[in-house]
């Protein structure tokens, strides 16, 4: 009976201070406690981490071995299409160059990155975001674009001192202002759960071909304009709906991020 | 002193696990979870509800669903297996029982997670829901998961009780 007793106070007690921490973090006053509190695994999530990817890397080898032979008989094919794309990119330069001297636009081209690694995934799998070794004392801030290989990959969503977390674009809670390469159309990009991405609110008039290159509209302050996001998948939607849906193939490897760069 | 030590050092090598643990399919063991579950589990364990509190705390802060969810969903799933260890089982419970109470337990994890979730998408906009959908297709994974690793887990908590009981024992001595 001294037990019930016992545990009905503590639970109680517990209780009562979890439903005001609660009350604190949508208040957003807790974030010192949470803040403090986040940096103590810290040095832990570092051993673990360099272990875990020694462990990944080791096994990957061997498992790699096909896809690379696969890899290499594809990527030779896209060598040469490449060779003659290039060609044609290089004119391209040239006449925008010129342009650039004759509005006088500055080259937006040039971010300042701030580079970092994943350190960790969400612990429960229930959203899409990863831990950087990079904090607010590297200039990170919220916000702030974070990309992999010139791809968007997501956006800082909260900074501490020496870590930060990046929202991935394939989580469901993000949503960005998008751009159809080719036609200059606006649309938003969505994550959807299972690792995906939908691009929605796309005009009906809009020629919306798999494969086409999605990138950034740029209509926030925080994104810049013309970063690649991923390419047209399968179309969603339906003739009489509003507004075309497609899915989004990411431009590179979400589930294996390793170094990334944040846009200062 | 020891206690406690040896309790926050447990909670945070198993939250940083928890966080680099390759994901299977969105699906990842949950070590604080099972560690409560274990710790819940232990007749003469005082402090299960502590633990659980703190393992639920850590894990909110670090994952993106609705602050409080796992705090709380620990701290439920902890009393009610205490509750019905300490009443319905008198014996040294079987394996098969154990692992019984890990999955049930599991299953009332997700529901918990589910609900608060959707408690919390009103209270909070900005927040995405969990499609029952998605849920399903995880649930299986994540409760094989945690069964394959309901094991270690319970003997950390085995070793860090063994630690507690001789230190506690050496200081009646020293008295």
């Amino acid at each position: 009976m001294r037990f019930f007793s016992r545990t009905f106070t503590v639970f109680s007690f517990l209780l009562a201070l979890t439903l005001l921490l609660i009350f604190l973090h949508v208040r957003g006053l807790a974030k010192p406690v949470e803040s403090t509190a986040a940096q103590v695994p810290r040095p832990f999530v570092y051993v673990f981490s360099g272990i875990g990817n020694s462990i990944k890397s080791f096994f990957g080898y061997f498992s790699s071995v096909s896809k690379v032979n696969n890899q290499n008989a594809e990527l030779a094919a896209q060598v040469r299409t490449l060779q003659q794309d290039n060609i044609i990119l290089q004119q391209y330069k040239l006449e925008n160059e010129k342009l650039k001297k004759e509005l006088g636009y500055k080259d937006l081209s040039k971010y300042q990155l701030i580079p970092g690694t994943v350190i960790g995934m969400d612990p429960t799998g229930y959203s899409q975001a990863v831990v950087l070794n990079i904090g607010s004392n590297d200039g990170v801030r919220v916000g702030a674009a974070v990309l992999s290989e010139g791809v968007l990959v997501g956006k800082i969503i909260t900074v501490e001192s020496f870590t930060s977390k990046v929202l991935l674009v394939t989580d469901p809670q993000s949503n960005i202002d998008a751009q159809i390469s080719l036609t200059g159309d606006n649309a938003i990009v969505r994550g959807s759960y299972g690792s995906g991405m939908v691009i929605d609110l796309v005009s009906q008039s809009v020629q919306l071909n798999k494969g086409d290159e999605v990138v950034t509209a740029g209509l926030n302050a925080d994104l810049p304009k013309g970063i690649l996001i991923g390419s047209v998948g399968e179309l969603q939607s339906q003739k009489n709906g509003l507004f075309q849906k497609a899915t989004v193939v990411p431009s590179t490897d979400l589930k294996n991020l390793n170094f990334v760069s944040v846009i200062k | 002193m020891t206690k406690f030590l040896l309790y926050f050092f447990s909670i945070i090598l198993l939250l940083a696990l928890n966080i680099v643990f390759p994901t299977i399919r969105s699906s990842t063991p949950n070590f604080l979870f099972l560690f409560v579950v274990v710790n819940a589990f232990r007749k003469n364990n005082q402090d299960f509800l502590w633990l659980a509190f703190f393992s639920g705390l850590m894990l909110d802060i670090y994952s993106n669903v609705f602050f409080g969810t796992y705090t709380l969903s620990f701290m439920i799933i902890a009393v009610i297996i205490s509750y019905t260890t300490k009443i319905f089982f008198s014996a040294d419970p079987s394996i098969v029982y154990f692992g019984s109470v890990a999955a049930v337990s599991n299953l009332l994890l997700i529901g918990l997670v589910f609900i608060m979730n959707t408690v919390g998408v009103h209270i909070q906009s900005n927040l995405g829901r969990i499609p029952a959908l998605y849920l399903g297709q995880k649930i299986w994974i994540d409760l094989f998961l945690n069964l394959i690793f309901v094991g270690p887990i319970y003997y950390l908590s085995s070793v860090i009780e063994r630690i507690i009981e001789d230190n506690a024992k050496r200081s009646a001595r020293t008295f």
